[in-house]
């Protein structure tokens, strides 16, 4: 709670209006994706703030920095917030909501930069770029989260990495409220002649390098009230209808010729990993991501007990164990011919098959085939021996209406970002994910294995949902310069084994990191994870701890994410 | 030479073999900053070549104990830019004979190399496997690889760029204290050999975790931390080129049709060079080539090559050269073998070669007073008409300067250089050169150049624009190099 003093000097720079510290409002804020997993006590409640205040602009931001540096309260943003580390991280910190800060600020098309506050969506800034042949990176925890966020303070891993990159690389200006109140704006924006949002670097060495790094300060180095926003070229549908409803959204029209969205099988993860590599290499791929066997019958259903009689049927762990979707865009019908061409060819090179989309199998139908492709190993060895006969199924005659889901689906999935982590919460209430080294397709690849075994003795006690123990989810980026998966497991937040499994596999998944060089973790930031993987790392966490003294003195922004002073001390 | 300082560089022998610390007032005197225009430097007082890693941090450490400035070298003579000019007593320390290349992973596209290792040395050893990479038009000879990268120069493969750091992936970097860290994926846990062995290849730049500490260290000319092995992304190299000149007069003919080529990223190298800097780099010492050149161009011309690769290379030629020729029909121009006295195929292999021991910038003159900013391509007119009319202000010749244009991160900004070659005793005298860089260079930046690489006059006028970003710098130096030994001076940090 604050003091009415406090609360009176917070309502004089934004406003009454904009000062809350009522407990019940206070408690909404309490309550994140996770929270029983970051709770050493397994609670699904997260400290409840002192107050949340809502600032319009940037000067307001900064006064109330200002105004923390002087007495004992931290400020912690919020721009559209999903998991823990959007919470206060004890009792006496302000949560910053950004929400009032939702305005887009420029759009570039012809250098194709984006300039955009706190609380602009992906999704809607997506619908715009769509009508000028722009598009934007969006995260894989679906369309709905802030641009800026992701860009400056947060992870950056989504579906559209082959051709969109990383959150993080793709930021070309930022507007900084550092945590004494301070307003930095960086590179080529930042020389006060109107020079444009066009570069973050510079001049000569670039503060980038202590912006954010792999994982974002989450908070803890002040605020970003500005984010420019590297954009990139759509030459998809300007703009799309829909019909239907919940759960079935479908495009009302058919996708342009240049625009094809495939399924594809591989019978071993090498054949996997061979295929992202050579997609990426010859430029073809504009989104992909390795859907697990389980999530794409997850996918093929609607309700939980029509995706236990279809996992059960074995046939999605025999066809969908190594299984890439993608989509694949040309700039003109030429391109797009080239591109499926030598898409073709990398098929028949590793043994992949074009599963046909011309419609959803049913449940049901799905139920009846089990039995049948139980005694054969590869229900798709037809197809990988003779790859004509892929050509010869997708021209079989489908209505409009059998080719729509399909489509549909994978059109949300992969460029609308619809359907994504959400998804993941329906068999068992809670997710959980771990591992998440950023460096290579193999690597990444090698993390899916790792975590399905770690995840398969809890999944033999019945305390995480079986899934078949690889959920490996990620994808390439850059044309497969890079890749990226994370290890996600299902579990229920009501038992508490579950939950406790839950911890142990991530637990496990960290000391896998430090044993078998996996890279750094998805989790592998904040007090606790740092002083335990810095030691491994360079000692990276006493670099964090000197930044976090030198830019934020009197601890004006929420440490806990990012690194704590004493952590300087301990060392 | 002071007698403090010859004290503290004499105790060096204590520290590093006679063979790694140099006196020679004759090797020193390479390393002088062979510019007329720029002053203020001082020579170093001796070389360091330290043998390896571990002698290079025993060097940091004496350096802080002793209060010694470092200045780091990488490529070899002649030092052009004034990245290493110190003003203060400095000893240089030469990485330029660290020569090792010690992967070459085809199935990542990506290398590992030390500091010395050059633009042909490095082309050459991915030749065998089939791979490029990304690189400045014509580096001179000596140039070094993680120099350049390290200084964010611009290279000609447009849409290869996908932000401001690459081609740098993963760096092992000694901090000004001593400290050593590796950044990117070879950041860790565990041994670069481990790494490899679960699949990594230190491909990805950030981290770790919640550091980026190659972006502080890239562009810092030296100031916040001494690299001694980068892994460098690659490329595939192409199998099939067909590259292509598109020629205008005023340069807005050709910013149209370059912007609606890189979008979609169609082509691979791409840049736009004036005719007098075409002339420049195509020059190479023949006579009369320089002026039969120049004379024989529109005024600008843009190179755009096309390229197959292993998959369909002949097919991905076709549609793009299709696809091409569209665009330039659809802006008027058209895309030729050649232009004039200018074949495309010459220029691109100029441009993606290294060139001579000096810099084609220099090669003609002797000498070249170059300004160099960011922009985007859309605002280029519009520096060329400012430069013009401080050249005739200077009353400086309007005909012999030359410009090139080099659109970077995929077309999201563009490396506008001005060149104005001149000789030692040529028309110009040094003080009119100098004041007019010190006037050219805060008229474009009012103007909205963005000096993000500063040299020279830039240099000061860069860091003076945003205030505070230079006191967060100056915090941040002082963690990373906290007693300033490392080029001391430099921004004024």
């Amino acid at each position: 709670m604050l003091t009415q003093n406090e609360k009176k000097a917070l309502a004089d720079i934004v406003g009454p209006e904009w000062v809350c510290d009522e407990p019940v409002m206070m408690d909404t804020y309490a309550y994140y994706m996770n929270p029983e997993i970051l709770n050493k006590d397994g609670s699904l409640w997260l400290p409840r703030p002192a107050a949340v205040v809502m600032p319009a602009r940037t000067a307001e931001v900064s006064a109330v920095l200002r105004y923390c540096n002087g007495v004992d309260l931290m400020v912690k943003p919020l721009s559209t917030g999903f998991h823990c580390v959007a919470a206060a991280s004890r009792d006496r910190v302000i949560v910053m909501d950004l929400k009032r800060m939702d305005k887009i600020i420029e759009i570039d098309v012809k250098n194709q930069i984006a300039v955009v506050e706190p609380y602009v969506k992906a999704i809607h800034l997506q619908t715009l770029l769509w009508k000028e042949g722009l598009n934007l990176h969006v995260i894989s925890c679906g369309g709905n989260h802030s641009v800026l966020a992701s860009a400056t303070s947060a992870w950056g891993t989504g579906l559209d990495g082959p051709s969109m990159s990383y959150s993080g690389r793709n930021l070309l200006g930022v507007e900084w409220v550092l945590p004494t109140g301070d307003v930095l704006t960086l590179g080529s924006a930042g020389q006060g002649t109107g020079a444009g949002w066009f570069s973050a670097d510079g001049p000569g060495p670039s503060l980038r390098g202590i912006l954010r790094g792999y994982m974002g300060a989450f908070g803890g180095l002040g605020v970003f009230t500005k984010a420019a926003i590297k954009l990139y070229p759509w030459d998809g549908p300007r703009e799309i209808k829909t019909e239907g409803c919940s759960p079935h959204y479908l495009l009302a029209e058919e996708l342009p010729k240049n625009l094809g969205l495939f399924a594809l099988s591989f019978r071993s993860a090498k054949a996997l990993a061979d295929a992202g590599y050579k997609l990426g290499e010859a430029e073809i791929t504009y989104a992909d991501f390795r859907l697990p066997a389980f999530m794409t019958a997850l996918g093929s259903t609607d309700e939980n007990l029509e995706l236990k009689r279809v996992w059960e049927t074995g046939i999605f762990q025999k066809v969908a164990q190594y299984h890439l979707i993608a989509a694949v865009i040309g700039c003109s019908q030429r391109e797009y011919d080239w591109k499926l061409k030598a898409l073709k060819e990398i098929l028949k090179e590793t043994g992949g098959v074009r599963l046909p989309l011309n419609e959803m199998p049913s449940p049901r139908f799905l139920e009846k085939l089990g039995p049948i492709l139980k005694f054969i190993d590869d229900p798709l060895f037809l197809l990988r021996k003779f790859p004509f006969l892929q050509d010869l199924l997708h021209k079989l005659p489908a209505s409009k209406t059998a080719r729509q889901r399909p489509q549909s689906e994978l059109f949300w999935v992969l460029l609308r970002h619809a359907t994504n982590t959400q998804g993941n919460f329906r068999p068992s209430q809670a997710m959980f994910t771990s591992l998440g080294g950023f460096d290579t397709w193999d690597l990444g690849l090698k993390q899916a294995e790792v975590i399905s075994k770690k995840k398969r003795k809890y999944i033999e006690q019945g305390l995480l949902l079986d899934d078949g123990g690889d959920l490996g989810c990620g994808g390439t980026f850059e044309h497969a310069h890079m890749g990226y998966l994370e290890g996600i497991g299902l579990y229920s937040s009501q038992d508490p084994r579950s939950v406790m499994a839950a911890g142990k596999v991530i637990d496990e998944a960290v000391d896998a990191c430090v044993e078998e060089a996996l890279g750094i973790p998805i989790a592998g930031f904040g007090k606790e994870m740092n002083a335990r993987l810095g030691p491994h790392c360079g000692d990276y966490h006493r670099w964090l701890a000197k930044i976090k003294k030198a830019l934020d003195p009197n601890l004006a922004s929420d440490p806990f994410f990012y690194a704590e002073p004493e952590v300087e001390e301990s060392s | 030479m002071s007698k403090v300082f010859r004290e503290i560089t004499g105790s060096l022998r204590e520290l590093l073999s006679d063979r790694e610390v140099v006196f020679d007032p004759g090797v020193i005197s390479s390393y002088r900053v062979s510019n007329p225009i720029i002053q203020n430097g001082r020579l170093p007082g001796c070389v360091v070549k330290p043998g390896e890693v571990s002698r290079l941090q025993a060097l940091v450490g004496f350096a802080n104990e002793k209060g010694l400035g470092l200045v780091p070298v990488s490529s070899g003579a002649p030092h052009g830019k004034g990245g290493t000019l110190c003003a203060q007593e400095h000893a240089i320390v030469d990485l330029s004979h660290w020569k090792k290349i010690d992967l070459i992973d085809r199935r990542n596209r990506v290398c590992r190399i030390e500091p010395g290792v050059t633009y042909g040395e490095l082309l050459a050893a991915l030749k065998p496997q089939g791979m490029t990479v990304s690189m400045p038009l014509a580096p001179r000879s000596e140039k070094s690889v993680l120099a350049a990268v390290m200084d964010r120069e611009p290279t000609t493969w447009p849409n290869k760029q996908w932000d401001a750091c690459d081609p740098v992936g993963s760096t092992e970097v000694v901090f000004g204290t001593g400290d050593l860290f590796r950044t990117g994926a070879a950041g860790g846990p565990g041994s670069i050999e481990k790494q490899r062995s679960s699949g990594g290849a230190q491909k990805a730049p950030m981290g770790p975790s919640q550091t980026d500490f190659h972006r502080l260290v890239q562009g810092a000319q030296g100031s916040i931390g001494i690299v001694n092995w980068i892994t460098i992304r690659c490329e595939v190299m192409p199998t099939r080129q067909e590259p292509r000149l598109v020629g205008a007069e005023p340069i807005e003919e050709l910013i149209p049709f370059v912007y609606q080529v890189q979008r979609p990223w169609l082509g691979e190298h791409s840049f736009i060079l004036d005719r007098n800097a075409a002339a420049l780099l195509m020059d190479q010492g023949r006579p009369g080539a320089f002026d039969r050149i120049r004379g024989s161009l529109p005024r600008f011309v843009c190179l755009q090559n096309i390229a197959g690769f292993e998959r369909r290379p002949q097919e991905r030629v076709a549609y793009q050269m299709q696809d091409l020729e569209a665009r330039a029909a659809n802006n008027g121009l058209s895309l030729c073998e050649s232009l004039g006295q200018l074949r495309a195929r010459d220029l691109l292999a100029a441009a993606t070669a290294p060139g001579g021991e000096r810099d084609w910038r220099r090669g003609r003159t002797g000498n070249c007073l170059s300004l160099f900013f960011l922009t985007t391509l859309d605002r280029a007119p519009g520096f060329i008409e400012t430069f013009e009319e401080l050249l005739r202000k200077h009353q400086l010749s309007r005909t012999d300067y030359g410009i090139y244009l080099q659109p970077l991160v995929q077309n999201h900004c563009c490396h506008v250089e001005f060149l104005f070659p001149f000789e030692s005793d040529g028309a110009q005298s040094l003080d009119q050169l100098r004041g007019f860089e010190a006037e050219a260079v805060p008229a474009l930046a009012e103007q909205g150049a963005f000096f993000s690489r500063p040299y020279g006059a830039a240099a000061q006028e860069a860091f003076t624009r945003n205030q505070l970003n230079l006191r967060v710098l100056r915090k941040v130096k002082k963690i990373f190099d906290p007693h300033g030994v490392l080029n001391p001076g430099k921004f004024g940090l």
